[in-house]
C-alpha cells in the first residue's frame, strides 16, 4: 500500500470568545492519496472549512501533525514553505472574493507563474494562454477584468490558477456551491479530467453530500469538529452509520419524477 | 372552478439602471390558484427574484413594468405582512438586529391584527413554537445574532404568517442554509402552508427541492416562462428542451458517480 500524499493526524483548533471556547476542529484526523478526491462533508459549523484551511496552512491548528509527501508540513517555514505552497492549491467557493476583481485575467493567472519563478514574461504568457484554453477558455478572455466575466467563467480561471503550479493537491471548499446546476456540471467534469490528466489529489468540501458521492472516492463526515465516519462515497451514502451522515443522505432533495421513467 | 389568487399576464419588467440590457422578465403569462404551492425554478438571470418581487408591489421605483397583475381573490393589490407574507434567502438581512425577536413577530401582530402589545406578544410566542423554536419564551426576548441562520429564518416565517395571511412568497429560502437544515425549513414551510390553506409562491434554483412538495413547477430562463405545469407532469415528461437539461444536469443520490471507485 502506497504512502499518502497527506496526511493529517488528530488536527484541533479551539477559538477563545469573550465568554465561551468553541472547538472548531477536535482531534480530525484524514488521509489523501495521490490522485485521489476526498468529500469532505458535514453541515455548517462541522469544522470541514476550518481544516481545509489548516491543510492550506491558513490557520494554525493548536495541535495534531500534517505530513505531505514524506514532509512535516506544520513545521515548514519560509522559503520551504514556498516551495511546498506550489504543489498545494485551492479554489474557493466566490472566485470574486478570490481575486482582486479589478485584475485582468491575464495577471490573475501571471501572479502564481511570476511567484513561483515559472519562466520569464513571455513564457508565462503563453503558459497562461495554455491554461485558459485547457480549462476550456477562449485566451482572449485574458484581457478582460475579473468582474466583467461570468460566475462559472471566473471559476475556470480559478481552476486555472490553481493548476498553474502544477500543484499534487488541490483544496476545492464549496467550489461549485454557487454556480448554476448546467455549469456545475460542467465544471465538475472538467476537475475530473485534470485530475485523470495530472494525477492531481482533491480535498472537496462541501456540504452537498449528493455532490460530494459523484466526484469524490472516498468520504470524511464531519460534524462539531470531529471527523465522525469515513469510507468509500458509495458506502457512506448506502451504509451511513453516524447519524450525521444519515441526516446528510436523508437532506439530499430527491426529483419526485424523471423523464423516460414513468 | 378552481378559484384564482392571482392572474399574471403579459408581464415585462426591465431595471432602468441597465436600459441597454435585456429585460428582466419578458412577457410572462401565469396564474396562481388559490391553495396550491407553486414553485418558481430559475438559474441565475432567469427573472425568478423579480416575479417574486413583482408579485409583492415590492419592484424598486426605477424599475419600467409592463403588462399587469389581477387578484380576483383581493379585489385590489394585497398588503404586505396582512395579505401576503414574504421570506427572504438572507434571514440576517431581513430582520433587525437591535430589536428582540419577540418585538419584531408582536409588531406584525400588533399593526395587522389590530391587537395589543400584551396579546401581540402571546400571539409571537405562540407562533414561536409552530415553527418549532426549541425554547420559545427565551427566543421572545432573543436577539437575531444571538440565534443560528435556521432558528433565524424560522423567526421570519413566524413573522410572515403572523398576520395570517392567504399568500405566503417564500424567495429562495434555505438557499444559505445547509442541506439538514434546509430539508427542515422546507418541511417546516410544506405544513405550515397545508395547516393554514394559504397559498404557497416558492422560488428557488434547486428542480428537486420544489418537487418534494410543489403541486406546480414554472420553470424560467432568461426573463421568459418557460414552461409551467404540474410537478409529476413537468418532471416526467418536459416539454422544452431547458426543462430537459435541468432535470439531466441534476446530482442527486441516484447520480451516476463521475469518478470509479479507487482513485485514478
Amino acid at each position: 500500500m502506497n504512502a499518502p500524499l497527506l496526511s493529517a493526524a488528530g488536527i484541533s483548533k479551539t477559538y477563545s470568545g469573550a465568554s465561551r471556547r468553541v472547538a472548531a476542529l477536535d482531534n480530525a484526523s484524514i488521509a489523501v492519496m495521490r490522485g485521489e478526491t476526498l468529500g469532505l462533508v458535514g453541515p455548517s459549523g462541522s469544522g470541514k472549512s476550518t481544516l481545509a484551511r489548516v491543510l492550506l496552512r491558513l490557520i494554525e491548528p493548536d495541535a495534531g501533525t500534517i505530513d505531505f509527501d514524506g514532509a512535516d508540513l506544520l513545521a515548514q517555514r519560509g522559503e520551504r514553505l514556498r516551495r511546498t505552497r506550489r504543489r498545494i492549491q485551492m479554489v474557493f467557493q466566490d472566485p470574486l472574493a478570490a481575486f482582486n476583481p479589478r485584475a485582468t485575467v491575464a495577471s490573475a493567472l501571471d501572479d502564481p507563474l511570476r511567484i513561483h519563478g515559472m519562466g520569464g514574461r513571455e513564457g508565462r504568457q503563453a503558459i497562461a494562454a495554455g491554461l485558459l484554453e485547457r480549462v476550456g477558455l477562449d485566451p482572449a478572455l485574458a484581457s478582460r477584468t475579473i468582474h466583467e466575466i461570468s460566475g462559472g467563467q471566473r471559476q475556470r480561471v480559478a481552476i486555472a490558477r490553481a493548476i498553474a503550479t502544477g500543484p499534487d493537491l488541490i483544496v476545492l471548499d464549496e467550489a461549485v456551491s454557487a454556480l448554476d446546476v448546467s455549469v456545475r456540471a460542467k465544471i465538475l467534469e472538467l476537475l475530473v479530467d485534470l485530475q485523470r490528466e495530472r494525477e492531481i489529489a482533491y480535498v472537496f468540501v462541501s456540504h452537498d453530500l449528493a455532490v460530494v458521492r459523484a466526484i469524490a472516492h472516498r468520504v470524511a463526515v464531519m460534524d462539531a469538529g470531529r471527523v465522525v465516519e469515513q469510507g468509500s462515497a458509495s458506502d457512506v451514502v448506502a451504509n451511513p452509520s453516524s447519524p450525521t451522515a444519515r441526516a446528510l443522505v436523508d437532506a439530499v432533495p430527491r426529483l419526485a419524477a424523471r423523464p423516460g421513467n414513468s | 372552478m378552481t378559484p384564482l389568487l392571482a392572474r399574471i399576464s403579459g408581464l415585462s419588467v426591465s431595471y432602468r439602471a441597465d436600459r441597454d440590457a435585456a429585460p428582466a422578465l419578458d412577457g410572462i403569462d401565469l396564474d396562481i390558484v388559490a391553495g396550491e404551492r407553486l414553485a418558481i425554478i430559475g438559474e441565475s438571470g432567469s427573472g425568478k427574484s423579480t416575479l417574486a418581487l413583482a408579485v409583492a408591489g415590492l419592484l424598486p421605483r426605477s424599475a419600467v413594468v409592463d403588462g399587469r397583475i389581477d387578484w380576483p381573490a383581493y379585489g385590489k393589490a394585497p398588503l404586505p405582512g396582512r395579505d401576503y407574507g414574504f421570506v427572504f434567502q438572507d434571514a440576517g438581512a431581513s430582520l433587525n438586529p437591535v430589536l428582540t425577536v419577540g418585538e419584531q413577530i408582536a409588531e406584525v401582530a400588533e399593526r395587522h391584527l389590530g391587537v395589543g402589545w400584551f396579546e401581540a406578544f402571546g400571539r409571537a410566542r405562540e407562533l414561536l413554537e409552530r415553527v418549532r423554536i426549541p425554547d420559545p419564551d427565551a427566543a421572545l426576548g432573543a436577539y437575531p445574532h444571538q440565534l443560528s441562520g435556521g432558528q433565524r429564518q424560522r423567526v421570519c416565517i413566524a413573522a410572515a404568517i403572523c398576520a395570517r395571511p392567504k399568500l405566503l412568497i417564500a424567495d429562495e429560502p434555505t438557499s444559505a442554509l445547509d442541506m439538514v437544515v434546509q430539508a427542515e425549513i422546507v418541511s417546516l414551510l410544506d405544513e405550515l402552508v397545508r395547516e393554514d390553506g394559504m397559498t404557497l409562491l416558492f422560488i428557488t434554483h434547486d428542480i428537486a427541492l420544489a418537487s418534494g412538495f410543489a403541486d406546480r413547477i414554472a420553470v424560467f430562463h432568461k426573463a421568459r416562462l418557460v414552461e409551467a405545469g404540474s410537478t409529476f407532469d413537468t418532471l416526467a415528461h418536459p416539454a422544452q428542451p431547458y426543462t430537459a437539461s435541468l432535470i439531466a444536469n441534476h446530482i442527486d443520490l441516484d447520480t451516476p458517480p463521475l469518478v470509479s471507485a479507487g482513485p485514478a
